[in-house]
């Protein structure tokens, strides 16, 4: 596999993390809610920025 | 609800599908994942709340009526998918004749043209979080001012002209958006849940039960809904596609029949989970001011998430009017021969972008998408009846195919009769669109069976032909 496409998916895996962490940290009260929705904002755009350039598009069934 | 084949499918569509072309379950699981995330779940979720229903009505409701779904696609469809391997037309045109398959085809085009316009109204109201022109009440039926009507024409436009002519770009950003909009719906229900004063996991059912889904009196203008129709509803959203057999044209892909399980991973992520979280959304907003009792999607994604779920409110929506629009334009298309597929879906945008300004379809979406099963169910029990009962009875299968007929008069006035039953059993009030599809599949399979052999007999068509 090519470092880049290994990097873009890490930069990926990062993203959803953030997203998916970001809800959970708010509900334990680690983060505020303006702090939670820039999580999940910032994790959008390095998502929407990283994931076309490794996802491959399957067609339909 | 679903959007099944986010791609159109352009092969093997006058023939089985060969063996090498064949896919494996995890295909499946992708596909349904993926396509029952949709734009639709924002607008469902919050309208079950406003129908009043209790937690355990709900959630016992969903838990019910979504493994029915699965069975139905698992035990009507994928069966007869995988052993005849013919799309959903091609069968209903051996069966039945060109000329029910155009009826269908121009039923279903109106449906998907409407539900496109849903999924524009969805979208249109993320920009009234920025804008801050009056958006519809749950009980508006007209367009609420001049900045909606801008809104939903910016919208609309849009989405016309890109499901016309970009259509395979919105189809890659679908499968792309795909993951994060499932992460999204989940923070939505977290954030929701939170908001709504839970602390603990372990506190849900109390919470659910105390100040979320409480069970008081529906919203003006909205149905009392208890445990059955919730239940029906979530069996039945998905009617036209695995009762009413339109995932022949996926399953027959399926190495395996009991690939049809994949549906669950469809049902229980968009159909539960995000249902769920949709509803919380509302919830936290009748908390915060029990007068507003607005279902706009928009302000309801942005109080929680923020920009970022009102990026998620506009992807939704986008992604499933796109294939849903395009869908819509290959049904019209196939009704004018030689006519530009193109041209056909801007037209059919424009009138999808008509029917958005208007709010009525929208907040009344679980109705409509209870008609639209009940519209086409009857064909999926007219398959259903011709591939396994016929040939036990000495009937010939396919007889649309074997006669050499246009119209196969039998499955044609089952289809009409059937509909004609339904519908004035709701119009006169003696049930609710919820309830009616369940005995309407078995009117439209006795009337199929009865009028087939007086076809057949009069025909003196030969008995034979196994499917």
């Amino acid at each position: 596999m090519k470092p880049r496409r290994l990097i873009l998916q890490g930069i990926s895996a990062v993203a959803l993390g953030g997203v998916a962490l970001a809800p959970i940290l708010f509900f334990a009260e680690r983060l505020t809610l303006p702090q939670a929705q820039a999580w999940l904002l910032a994790g959008t755009f390095a998502w929407f920025a990283s994931a076309p350039f490794w996802m491959e598009h399957k067609t339909g069934a | 609800m679903s959007d099944s084949a986010q791609d159109p499918v352009n092969e093997h569509e006058r023939e089985p599908v060969p063996e090498k072309a064949r896919l494996g379950l995890k295909s499946f699981v992708g596909q349904f994942a993926g396509e029952h995330v949709a734009g639709t779940e924002l607008m469902i979720g919050p309208l079950f709340l406003a129908a009043g229903v209790s937690a355990f009505d709900f959630i016992a409701g969903l838990v019910v009526g979504n493994l029915l779904a699965v069975l139905s696609w698992t035990f009507l469809t994928a069966p007869i998918a995988t052993r005849a391997r013919l799309t959903l037309y091609y069968q209903l045109e051996k069966i039945c004749g060109r000329h029910v398959v155009t009826l269908y085809n121009t039923a279903n085009g109106v449906m998907f043209t409407v539900l496109a316009g849903a999924m524009m109204t969805v979208s249109a109201t993320a920009l009234g979080v920025y804008f801050k022109f009056a958006m519809p009440q749950l009980t508006d039926t007209l367009p609420t001012g001049v900045g909606w009507v801008l809104a939903v024409l910016v919208t609309g436009s849009l989405f016309s002209v890109v499901a016309a002519y970009g259509y395979r770009f919105v189809s890659r950003f679908a499968n792309i958006a795909a993951p994060w909009l499932v992460c999204m719906f989940i923070a939505f229900g977290v954030i929701g849940l939170r908001e709504m004063g839970l602390t603990r996991p372990g506190d849900f059912w109390h919470v659910a039960t105390t100040a979320i889904w409480t069970g008081g009196p529906p919203q003006p203008g909205q149905l009392k809904f208890t445990f059955w129709h919730v239940m029906f509803f979530a069996w039945f959203c998905n009617m036209a596609w695995h009762v009413g057999m339109a995932d022949l044209s996926i399953f027959r892909f399926a190495r395996k029949s009991w690939y049809g399980v994949a549906s669950a991973a469809g049902m229980f992520l968009g159909h539960f989970m995000a249902w769920i979280a949709a509803s919380v959304l509302y919830a936290v907003q009748l908390r915060q001011d029990p007068a507003n009792t607005a279902v706009l999607p928009g302000p309801l994604a942005y109080n929680a998430c923020g920009l970022a779920g009102l990026i998620a409110v506009v992807a939704a929506g986008w992604t499933t009017a796109n294939p849903t629009l395009y869908r819509a334009g290959l049904a019209f298309q196939s009704l004018i021969p030689g006519s530009s597929r193109y041209r056909v879906t801007l037209v059919t945008g424009l009138v999808a972008t008509v029917t958005a300004i208007f709010p009525i379809v929208t907040m009344r979406l679980l109705d409509f998408v209870a008609l639209w099963g009940m519209i086409l169910m009857p064909m999926g029990a007219v398959i259903f009846m011709d591939f396994w009962v016929l040939p036990r009875l000495g009937l010939r299968s396919n007889f649309a195919e074997a006669a050499g007929l246009h119209l196969n008069w039998a499955a044609g006035l089952a289809w009409i009769l059937t509909v004609a039953a339904c519908s004035w059993l709701v119009l006169s009030g003696r049930a609710q669109i919820f309830f009616v599809s369940l005995p309407g599949w078995f009117l439209t399979s006795l009337l199929y069976v009865v009028l087939s052999r007086i076809l057949q007999t009069r025909r003196s068509a030969s008995p034979l032909a196994a499917p």
